[in-house]
């Protein structure tokens, strides 16, 4: 009797504080569950996203370089491993959580560090006090431990959709900005007439090869542009960052024709091209014009710089044997595809800068009407340098002695038939405007002027003139054509090119243009830039 | 170590852990802001 007095008792107590306590106890327990999860949540995040962390599990590893297969180049970290990463903070988060706040998914761990749950029910079953005290307590706070790992879970899932959002947002945002960037650039490349062409095929490279910087990696990248690799910089498989547009840089990447692999000038895309073939026949003075030109282009200064390491060595090589000092050290232009020189002019950074593909064919070429019309590099003419030999047309041959004519070199081949070879090749190329004429500037010019210095019965084109400006000097070597018989050279040129102007040049101005005699008259020929300025429209010097 | 890990890595998970704490604030600030409406509004008698 007394004990079911006792126990009647207690059950009075339990309904009488019980609703009271109870949920109070469910609350706090859910409390604890929730900072428990949020801990969890916390310390998952940093170590799953530690800068410095494992990056196994991303599988970012860039492919092996072959022939038409991705690019070497490491797959953008938000490109889908950011994803792995969160994946496997959320997995640590739940298995964490649940294993501290009821107990372990994994048999193995069962019975080494007690849960939250399966301390409470050890207090159960370890206390002296009433069971019918204990148990309600323990289920009160079973319950709310539970509902607290529910609801910490809950509010990471909840996290878990916003961070997914914003990181939507951001890649969003980042290819915007990356194929905004690259429609920009196509756009300006296309306003400025900015293109690069193969100086050896002479193709236009729409799709340049760049290769990785790093002199131990040379990872050649076939599609070096924002896209899953990364959307402003991309990492090469050897760590170098390599920028993927051209305002970040990679202009100056070291570029190949798709192609024929043949290296492209540096900082191509930079600048418009200009492409100038140098045409005469053989012997006529194209590789010693064009060895003078640049020379004075150097000297000139106004940003002039070598786009191709070729073409400085080769002017390197020139000025070494001392070409410009004496012509006859000259070397033969091989008979093969004539590979384009390529240098700056122009002040870096601004709109007036371009990239100068001068061609020196080799004369044979010019004399053939079939290896004419394979000549690619006409494709792209915007000017001609048309070199003319004095010594080459009849009247100035019969004024010189054969040892004259040994001495410089003369050219055996009439520059009308080069002339007309040329203008016939162009013709198939280019139209003619309103008046029958291609849209052409043609800059003629009349090269070793030293040796009609002396030459009796010749005058020299400038003799007598002083400083004039560029019209009455042009005119003046068409008239001195006229009284060389050779009218009708003048007369062609004028009828089948829109613009010519006319210049006479000498490898003794090469450094500087000097004061000459003839025939007791000061004479200054035209600077032997001055040619190649004029077609790029420059200001008279 | 710091060599074997791409800076694109390393950058992109400064970035993520950004992103994350944004969320969270996000994610707190709309949950005390659901309360604080639940607990504020007018009782219908």
């Amino acid at each position: 009797m007394g004990r079911l007095f006792v126990f009647m008792m207690g059950v009075a107590v339990l309904l009488s504080f019980g609703p009271y306590v109870l949920p109070l106890l469910l609350g706090a327990a859910a409390m604890v569950a929730f900072v428990v999860g949020a801990i969890e949540y916390a310390t998952a995040t940093i170590s799953g996203f530690t800068p410095l962390g494992p990056i196994a599990h991303l599988r970012i590893d860039p492919p092996e370089q072959t022939e038409e297969g991705p690019d070497p180049a490491y797959v953008s970290y938000f490109a889908g491993p950011i994803l792995l990463d969160y994946q496997q903070v959320l997995r640590r988060t739940l298995v964490q959580v649940w294993a501290k706040v009821v107990g372990s998914f994994d048999p193995r761990k069962v019975g080494q560090t007690p849960s939250l749950v399966q301390r409470v029910w050890l207090w159960v079953r370890r206390s002296m006090l009433w069971k019918l005290f204990t148990v309600p307590t323990a289920v009160a706070a079973t319950a709310g431990l539970v509902a607290g790992a529910g609801i910490a879970l809950g509010f990471v899932g909840v996290i878990s959709v916003v961070f997914a959002v914003l990181l939507v947002l951001f890649v969003l945002g980042a290819v915007l900005t990356g194929g905004a960037s690259r429609l920009l650039e196509l756009a300006v490349l296309f306003a400025r007439g900015i293109t690069v062409e193969c100086p050896t095929c002479h193709v236009r490279a729409t799709r340049p090869v760049y290769q990785c910087p790093n002199e131990s990696c040379h990872a050649t990248h076939r599609r070096l542009l924002p896209g899953r690799s990364g959307v402003l910089r991309r990492t090469c498989r050897c760590r170098q960052t390599l920028p993927t547009l051209l305002a970040g840089g990679k202009a100056k990447l070291p570029a190949f024709c798709a192609e024929c692999s043949s290296p492209l000038p540096i900082k191509g895309l930079s600048a418009p091209t200009v492409h100038i073939p140098v045409v005469a026949g053989p012997q006529a003075g194209k590789s010693v014009f064009m060895q003078i030109a640049v020379s004075r282009l150097m000297l000139l200064g106004d940003g002039f710089e070598f786009a191709d390491p070729d073409a400085m060595a080769q002017f390197e090589r020139n000025l070494k044997i001392g070409v410009t000092d004496d012509p006859k050290r000259a070397l033969k232009t091989v008979v093969a595809r004539p590979r384009a020189y390529n240098v700056f002019v122009g002040k870096d950074g601004s709109l007036a800068r371009r990239l100068l593909y001068l061609y020196d064919p080799a004369g044979e070429i010019l004399e053939s009407a079939d290896q004419l019309a394979e000549a690619q590099f006409l494709r792209f003419t915007k000017g001609v340098v048309f070199i003319v030999d004095p010594f080459a047309l009849r009247q100035v041959r019969s004024a010189s002695d054969r040892a004259t004519l040994g001495e410089i070199r003369a050219s055996n081949t009439a520059p009308r038939e080069v002339l007309e070879r040329f203008r016939d090749s162009l013709r198939e190329r280019m139209s003619a405007d309103k008046t029958g004429r291609i849209n052409l500037s043609v800059a003629v010019v009349v090269t070793k002027a030293d040796g009609l210095l002396d030459l009796s019965g010749v005058r020299h084109p400038y003799a007598g003139l002083d400083h004039v400006d560029r019209e009455t000097r042009s005119q003046a070597v068409q008239d001195w054509f006229g009284e060389m018989g050779q009218r009708d050279i003048v007369s062609s040129l004028a009828n089948n090119f829109a613009r010519v102007s006319y210049f006479v040049v000498s490898y003794q101005d090469a450094r500087e243009v000097t004061r000459h005699e003839s025939g007791g008259t000061a004479v200054f020929n035209d600077d032997p830039a001055q040619p190649l300025l004029w077609l790029l429209h420059r200001k008279e010097r | 170590m710091d060599d074997d890990i791409p800076r694109s890595v390393t950058t992109g998970r400064r970035v993520a852990k950004a992103l994350l704490l944004f969320a969270t604030l996000i994610t707190l600030f709309a949950a005390i802001w659901l309360i604080a409406s639940w607990v504020t509004q007018p009782i219908t008698v």
